[in-house]
């Protein structure tokens, strides 16, 4: 058994949440939080608790709370603005301070809860760069809990962060090395002179203490948007992977389908379409879209080169299991998805199980079906047996392929 | 069309909430849930809808649960400990809560040894089927990061589990 299957077993009799739950927990959403009911509330004052415990802890090694003594932020309005968008319920923003500058580039921060924090960048007054939070700050000096990041714009590279150990004094980023400010910020523009030198490079780092000790080393990585990585071996950039987008706006429309059993986010009865849309990678890309969900990559759909079939069978077949509870029983609802060598001129697909068989949804060589039966674990593929029979125009049987078999086959072992 | 709250939680809420309950217990997973849906209901009018709807979700969560991690680690080794299972007390018998598959308990217990964002990235795929992207978008991670980090804490997983199976075997072995 494989380490994903195990973890699917893991606690897999969790049921779903019954319609009073739901119905409870929706009006408690959508109703405000002085009404929230007493448990919820104690939790509040549990943590209003903590929070004095852990300013007493906090104030042992810094003297006072990093917000305390800063800088209010130029335009505060803009701040909540952002947070108000971003940043969870339960930031403070008037306890936002400018936390570190260079230049035109500034660092905003908001305490979040008990030591939790949100970092917002800025260039040129735009408060527009994107925030990143840490709801808690635990094992400070180990820096779990540390964000450094590394932003690059046509006209801008930036990079800032927190690095969370009271020891700490100074980041050493080998072009670069910073002061900390109080609470461990840091901001800084990368000299463009060096911009043509680091681009997709690595290299050592360090955390100093304030005697110049080193507390942690690192590799400090110039290619992707995580700036810092501990450990010192292995430094090598890491570069972010593009993902390709599909072209929507010139989608077009495969078939659409009412669903006899949910699939994805969508439940029995919803009407979805798949369509087809250009990646940016050149390959042509199937996928399915509905009600709440953007399009994208990977729900359902598959994506082929143009002019390619590299299978030697006329027909690929994905099958895919999505886990579904009646309120005492786990089980898996099945779909099969793929496409059709366009060399094989398949003009009709069957999906035959003992209780008869019925048309599978195709265009352009993209094909759907749910299957009726469920299953007990992803491991068993429902019963059946059941068949893909794929015609071509003039109704000669082109292909057959028993998914059971093919299913075995496929699974990991 | 534009998505209504309503239908965001009526699709969104019950995988959400299984997910919490399976890592942190059914009460958690209330407070939790009502969290999340409660910042999402704040933020509904300005939450940009051409972005995928369950990242948001469970970045919020994310965000959230990171007060409950201790929590989730000791009921984690319990588990491992006992046989019994706490996030099961709540709705099991007490027979259904002892799991006699000593693999799961040794699942969990490795499951509590990882770092909790590895074990927060480890759970988001098997448990909320996110996909690596997805995981990045909730987390603000790049998607190496999120990649390199399953992967990480998988072969912790498994090498966990290899070595307490070689114990056990050892163990038969002595037995014997």
């Amino acid at each position: 058994m494989t380490i994903e299957q195990e973890l699917e077993l893991l606690r897999s009799t969790v049921p779903s949440p019954d319609t009073a739950t739901a119905e409870r927990i929706h009006r408690l959403a959508t109703t405000a939080r002085s009404s929230w009911p007493r448990r919820l509330r104690t939790t509040g004052a549990l943590a209003a608790a903590a929070l004095a415990i852990a300013g007493g802890s906090v104030a042992a090694i810094r003297e006072v709370p990093w917000w305390q003594n800063g800088t209010p932020p130029v335009d505060p309005q803009s701040v909540a603005s952002v947070a108000r968008d971003n940043m969870p319920a339960t930031v403070d923003t008037a306890k936002a301070r400018t936390v570190a500058q260079d230049g035109s580039a500034a660092l905003v921060a908001v305490p979040l809860d008990e030591t939790g924090y949100c970092l917002i960048p800025s260039l040129d007054g735009r408060a527009s760069l994107g925030t990143q939070c840490e709801y808690q700050v635990r094992h400070a000096q180990q820096g779990d809990d540390d964000r450094t990041v590394s932003m690059r714009r046509d006209d801008a590279w930036i990079v800032y962060g927190r690095i969370t150990d009271p020891r700490a004094a100074t980041i050493d980023l080998g072009v670069l090395s910073l002061g900390l400010k109080p609470g461990g910020f840091f901001i800084a523009s990368v000299p463009k002179d060096r911009w043509a030198a680091l681009e997709g490079t690595a290299n050592a780092g360090r955390i100093l203490d304030r005697s110049g000790a080193t507390l942690r080393e690192g590799c400090v990585d110039w290619s992707g948007a995580s700036l810092w990585r501990d450990g010192s071996t292995n430094c090598k950039p890491e570069p972010t992977p593009t993902i390709p987008t599909l072209d929507l706006a010139h989608a077009t429309k495969l078939f659409e389908i009412t669903l006899m059993q949910p699939y994805s986010i969508w439940k029995a009865g919803t009407t979805i379409e798949f369509v087809e849309a250009q990646s940016s990678d050149g390959s042509i890309c199937s996928t399915s879209t509905g009600p709440g969900l953007a399009t994208r990559l990977g729900n359902g759909g598959a994506c082929r080169r143009p002019g390619t079939w590299s299978s030697p069978q006329p027909l690929n077949v994905t099958f895919s299991a999505q886990r579904a509870h009646d309120g005492e029983r786990a089980f898996y609802i099945w779909a099969i998805t793929g496409a059709a060598d366009p060399g094989a001129h398949v003009a009709k697909l069957e999906l035959r199980s003992p209780s008869g068989a019925i048309p599978v949804l195709l265009a352009d060589n993209f094909f759907f079906a749910q299957i009726a039966q469920t299953s007990a674990s992803t491991d068993a593929f429902p019963a059946g047996p059941y068949t893909l029979d794929a015609y071509d125009a003039s109704g000669a049987k082109v292909a057959s392929i028993d998914l059971n078999e093919l299913h075995g086959r496929l699974r990991p072992r | 069309m534009a998505l209504t709250f309503a239908e965001a939680f009526a699709s969104e809420f019950p995988p959400l909430h299984r997910y919490l309950h399976r890592r942190m217990g059914a009460v958690a997973a209330d407070d939790l849930a009502a969290a999340t849906f409660a910042a999402a209901f704040a933020r509904w009018d300005t939450f940009d809808q051409s972005r995928p709807l369950r990242p948001w979700l469970y970045g919020i969560a994310a965000n959230l649960s990171r007060r409950h991690w201790r929590d989730e680690r000791r009921k984690l080794r319990a588990y491992a400990r006992t046989g019994i299972d706490p996030v099961l007390a709540d709705d099991a018998e007490p027979n259904e809560r002892i799991d006699a598959r000593g693999r799961a308990r040794e699942l969990a217990a490795a499951l509590a040894e990882l770092r909790p964002r590895d074990r927060e990235i480890v759970l988001l795929h098997a448990w909320a089927d996110l996909t690596d992207s997805e995981i990045a978008e909730a987390l603000s991670l790049p998607v190496g990061t999120v990649k390199s980090r399953l992967h990480r804490a998988r072969e912790r997983l498994r090498n966990r589990l290899a070595a307490s199976g070689q114990g056990e075997e050892r163990a038969m072995v002595a037995e014997q």
